[in-house]
């Protein structure tokens, strides 16, 4: 036995397996930190050079501020202050309870609210990464799960991962939700698929592949472990519930969310979409950044229809569909491109894009081109 | 049968563990807003029910005046269109019509300091003038109320900040409706007492009358 293989056999056999899962895992950590990197660049070129006047002065105050900016400062806010609704203003019970929580609770470790936005958004990609692998390899194998996974970590809009934003915590939850289910583990599926709308309102939606995959398990599954299911299935909707309760306690109005949302401009109707489209010239009139969100719409449309032919399963594809559709019935097609990258199924598409060698390295070389550039508008625009 | 039935209650407890887990998340973690905060967006509520505000005031040594707000749309000569404006009629036979455009001053006028129509906005509790004072302190989270008395009752006294004056609404301490305004600036000190009105098609016409003049 040589020297080497004797120490191997030294080291403790759980060492052994970290060691080797983080070998195997190597590139994906790579292409976090790479993507993170180049947001992480670009928000400091911005900072260094960028024009003035345009964020607050609290933002511009950290080198890193641009990260933290617009609906960042309203999840602190809540996380700090707690909710309040300020009649006939935006005011923040607009803002799901999820990542504020995650907030308070890191600030009460001793990290300050700025920091605590950017470090938990941009761990929490990482572990929205691995879990988009996983389940995308037990879906649609291994060559599409590692282009998915590449492309979800340099995604053009990708730079929201790494704001004081939820998009990141959700992506994790919606992925980790779908995975644990797949695997039975049922209850960490409620956990993960409750915690995702608590998040962001489009996470009740991992209700729809979960309940297929309890459909597809209900004849191997005990009656317990059929219950399980089905509470996972019903826990977005149920976790969704706790929010109007808890701001009927603190603000007396359980509908404090949805008379915030239209001061946001956002309502919802059967007809908003038609809308959305008859309003869209006046929309780019008064700010030519919607065409950015038009453009998504239409690309995670076809995504998603790339998506099916790569044999995702329906549910996931419906669930995807109604994350990306369900904004533009509130009239406006405004942040449609960020709300889309909390759908798995948009990086299936593209992963299913990236087949051939040629296209895969198109697909990566723009996506890094258009993630710098779109890091640098931050300061113009919201995501 | 007995299957089914453990199959929906495991179901209903993951439900009621996910909802319970959620409230309890934002119960322990989020903290409630202060009560000052929600006695002044209670009292923006207030005064963005009411498009009509009944006042009684008088500024430093002067007569009393009453006065009568409107927040709707006025005429707008300049588009021929309608804009979003405040009309504030005085028993003196003074208006002010205030629009994107500005302050229109009608019937008796004298040199005058620039505050004084604001003074008198603020004094006859023009509430979408009010509100927005009330509104944006709100949103900077540095608000305090005090008790206080006004008008011979007890309140509960919000202050506001402006450029120019420092103005105190006070509201019922039961149900935070707005019923007094004080107004201190450099040049004057006047307090008021308002009261919200529910608009009538009389009242309305008569008022729109004033601001189409």
């Amino acid at each position: 036995m040589t020297e080497h293989a004797e120490q191997l056999r030294r080291i403790p056999r759980v060492d052994r397996e970290a060691v080797a899962g983080l070998r195997r895992y190597a590139w994906l950590v790579g292409w976090w930190a790479a993507g993170r990197a180049v947001v992480f660049v670009s928000a400091l070129a911005v900072d260094a050079l960028g024009p003035a006047g345009y964020l607050r002065s609290e933002e511009r105050g950290s080198a890193l501020g641009l990260l933290d900016a617009w609906d960042g400062r309203w999840y602190r806010m809540v996380a700090e202050y707690g909710y309040l609704l300020v009649p006939g203003r935006q005011s923040d019970p607009a803002f799901f309870p999820l990542y504020p929580v995650l907030l308070g609770g890191l600030h009460r470790l001793g990290i300050g609210y700025g920091a605590a936005g950017i470090l938990s958004s941009n761990l929490a990609l990482l572990v929205a990464l691995t879990l988009l692998y996983l389940l995308t390899r037990e879906l649609l194998g291994e060559g599409r799960a590692r282009r998915a996974t590449i492309y979800a970590a340099i995604f053009p809009l990708g730079y929201v991962f790494s704001m004081t934003y939820p998009e990141s915590v959700v992506l994790a939850l919606i992925a980790g939700a779908g995975l644990a289910a797949l695997r039975r583990r049922w209850l960490l599926a409620a956990v993960c698929a409750g915690g995702a709308a608590l998040a962001r309102p489009e996470g009740i939606f991992v209700a729809l592949p979960l309940l297929a995959i309890a459909w597809h398990q209900r004849r191997t599954l005990s009656a317990t472990g059929r219950g399980l299911a089905l509470g996972a299935v019903v826990a977005p909707a149920a976790a969704l519930a706790s929010f109007p309760f808890y701001l009927d306690r603190v603000l007396h109005d359980p509908l404090a969310w949805s008379r915030a949302e239209h001061a946001w401009g956002r309502h919802f109707s059967p007809v908003g979409i038609v809308h959305a489209v008859t309003l869209l010239p006046a929309q780019v009139s008064n700010s030519a950044w919607v065409i950015r969100d038009v453009v998504f719409f239409a690309l995670y449309l076809v995504l998603l229809a790339r998506a099916r032919r790569a044999g995702a399963p329906w549910a996931w594809i419906a669930a995807g569909l109604a994350i990306v559709a369900l904004p533009a019935f509130s009239a406006s097609f405004m942040s449609i491109g960020r709300f889309g990258l909390l759908a798995p199924p948009i990086f299936w598409g593209l992963a299913e894009l990236g087949r051939s060698r040629r296209a895969d390295r198109a697909i990566r070389v723009v996506s890094i081109v258009l993630l710098v550039a779109a890091t640098v508008t931050v300061p113009f625009v919201f995501p | 049968m007995r299957g089914v039935l453990v199959t929906v209650a495991v179901a209903c407890l993951v439900a009621c563990g996910a909802a319970l887990t959620g409230w309890g998340l934002q119960a322990a973690v989020l903290p409630p807003p202060t009560k000052a905060a929600r006695v002044t967006a209670r009292a923006v509520s207030w005064l963005l029910r009411y498009r009509l505000v009944d006042s009684r005031f008088r500024i430093g040594g002067g007569p009393p005046v009453r006065g009568e707000c409107l927040q709707a749309w006025i005429p707008a000569p300049h588009h021929g269109g309608e804009d979003r404006g405040t009309v504030l009629a005085l028993d003196t036979g003074r208006a002010l019509v205030v629009s994107p455009q500005g302050v229109r001053l009608l019937g008796p006028s004298w040199p005058e300091p620039r505050t004084l129509p604001l003074v008198e906005l603020d004094l006859g509790g023009c509430s979408r003038m009010l509100a927005p004072r009330l509104a944006a302190i709100l949103q900077t989270k540095h608000i305090r109320i005090e008790r206080a008395f006004a008008a011979g009752h007890p309140a509960l006294a919000i202050p506001v900040r402006t450029k120019r004056t420092r103005i105190v609404v006070y509201v019922t301490p039961r149900t935070f409706k707005p019923f007094a305004v004080a107004v201190d600036s450099r040049r004057y000190r006047a307090h008021s007492r308002i009261r919200l009105t529910r608009l009538t098609p009389a009242r309305l016409s008569g008022l729109m009358e004033l601001a189409g003049r």
